[in-house]
């Protein structure tokens, strides 16, 4: 399964385009409660959507980002058809993509 | 041929040397520049005014009412704070969002190209009660305008 | 005729209630006395908790409302029930209605078991019954099966039934008295926060009422990160006012939880759900 949902909305000549990934943000800051260990920081570090395969927007983020984030963006123009893709890589070195076509 | 060998030579370093330094010119703009490597010294920074002086490289921030931050006044719990930003600001070209008493107070820089307008909602993460400042970098000027957010305990210990 | 009279005195005295204090007659008290002390909130409003009460927080609800955590809990709940057993048998098969949704009788007296039966417990049986290992109170995939269910549950309207058996009356009795018994250092009872203060505020927090408290779970609660479940809540509480808590799913909280959702008949099921 994805990590990564998008939705789509078409309105007056622009595209809202929003996101929700399955992620945990980690700041590194906290402690396990059962071993005490500090837990890694473990979060998206860069986010990118693409308009058919163009980027349109970067995302440049750190741990203060919460848990699971969500994003919500808005495109000029957009037709039914058009592809969008987001996609993320993280500080541990991990990466998804998803694309979603606009209705 | 009328010149000297020697003029010849000038010349053609002077007009090489100028097409080499005009390529400096044609710079990308910042959204198709495709390294998109994470700036680590920006989200380094530990302090507020460090991270701001590093993204503006010193330039003044200008206040601005052409930027709606909504976020709510009171946090329900910090770590799940929603805020929206939009902006009317012309050739917007990079957003940035601060957290000033966050330990890492930068939380995201977002690069846009023309094709999408400076409206954007997420959700942030928010240590304590502090401003919340979010930058809009037009036409080589960086604007602002920020929001106290209250991050308090809850009943009970929370 | 006197022995018709003679026959019809003596079934009228029989007690088929301990008291006057039937639970009809509880949930009826409560709901007016909540309606009549938040006179601007319809019955369906109490789902909502805090966010009925709090225009500010509900603002903030609403915002993360508009694409919310937990979905990502119900679509990891939706393939869970759609996968198979390793017998062939599906989830479906136990819960046939789930279409329609079911979290409105739950939990609900088995008359077999002479238990009170929560939605976790039935996933779990169902598993049982195809030869699967149950799954722990906290365990994500179950937390997800649960919000995956609630999900399609939601706007049926609370219908918990009490029968009129002696030992289910006496579970929802035992909920009912342990909701209104002091504990812990602190020494409140849930009745202290939630019906004699509710809506007034403990700090900077606004106590909700009873009334609605059962609705919204499985919720994603911003404190813990995921979804959670009702019992882990209580739980939660019970730690807030030092008190020991009792298991997860174990007796206390089963019928603690029939008693809870038994008083908040009639109102609409809206998990999963956010709260802070």
């Amino acid at each position: 399964m994805s990590s990564i949902k998008i939705r789509t909305k078409r309105q007056q000549g622009t595209t809202q385009i929003r996101t929700l990934i399955a992620h945990p943000m980690e700041t590194g800051l906290n402690t396990d409660n059962q071993n005490q260990k500090t837990i890694a920081a473990h979060f998206i570090q860069t986010l990118t959507v693409r308009h058919n395969d163009k980027i349109i927007l970067t995302t440049d983020m750190g741990s203060g980002i919460s848990r699971n984030p969500y994003f919500s963006f808005e495109m000029k123009g957009g037709e039914p058809g058009d592809k969008v893709t987001i996609q993320w890589s993280d500080n541990q070195g991990n990466r998804d993509s998803q694309d979603a076509l606009i209705s | 041929m009328m010149q000297t060998r020697r003029q010849f030579i000038k010349k053609t370093l002077t007009i090489g040397g100028a097409f080499w330094a005009s390529s400096w010119l044609v710079v990308k703009p910042l959204w198709a520049q495709t390294e998109t490597l994470w700036p680590t010294g920006l989200f380094a920074h530990s302090k507020y005014q460090a991270a701001l002086k590093d993204i503006t490289g010193g330039q003044a921030l200008i206040a601005s009412k052409d930027i709606t931050l909504t976020i709510p006044r009171i946090a329900e719990n910090g770590a799940l704070i929603p805020f929206s930003l939009s902006s009317t600001l012309e050739k917007a070209e990079r957003v940035f969002v601060l957290v000033k008493k966050n330990p890492v107070p930068l939380v995201a820089r977002f690069t846009l190209s023309p094709q999408v307008n400076t409206q954007l909602s997420a959700r942030l993460k928010m240590a304590k009660t502090s401003q919340v400042v979010s930058i809009v970098l037009a036409n080589g000027q960086y604007y602002y305008t920020d929001k106290t957010v209250k991050v308090t305990l809850g009943g009970c210990g929370g | 005729m006197t022995k018709l009279l003679f026959w019809l005195l003596v079934l009228g005295l029989l007690p088929i209630a301990p008291s006057t204090a039937t639970p009809l007659n509880d949930q009826r008290t409560l709901q007016q006395h909540f309606l009549t002390q938040f006179p601007t909130l319809s019955r369906q409003d109490f789902a909502n908790g805090v966010y009925a009460l709090d225009p500010d927080a509900k603002q903030s609800w609403l915002a993360i409302e508009q694409f919310p955590p937990y979905e990502i809990a119900i679509d990891r709940g939706k393939k869970n029930f759609f996968t198979p057993f390793k017998n062939g048998q599906r989830y479906q098969d136990c819960f046939v209605d789930y279409q329609q949704g079911i979290g409105q009788h739950y939990p609900y007296w088995d008359l077999k078991t002479k238990t009170v039966v929560t939605l976790s417990q039935a996933i779990n049986r169902c598993r049982q019954l195809n030869l699967e290992a149950p799954l722990k109170p906290t365990a994500g995939d179950l937390i997800a099966l649960t919000a995956y269910l609630a999900f399609l549950s939601r706007d049926q309207s609370i219908a918990i039934t009490i029968p009129p058996v002696p030992a289910a009356q006496a579970a929802y009795q035992q909920g009912k008295n342990y909701y209104h018994q002091r504990r812990g250092q602190l020494n409140f009872s849930c009745a202290s926060c939630h019906i004699q203060n509710a809506g007034k505020r403990l700090r900077t927090e606004t106590l909700s009422p009873l009334l609605g408290q059962t609705s919204n779970w499985p919720t994603y609660r911003l404190k813990w990160g995921r979804v959670g479940t009702l019992h882990q809540r209580i739980i939660g509480c019970h730690k807030q006012i030092r008190a020991t808590p009792p298991a997860l799913q174990s007796e206390v909280l089963r019928n603690l939880e029939y008693y809870m959702s038994y008083l908040s008949n009639g109102l609409p099921l809206n998990g999963p759900s956010v709260r802070k």
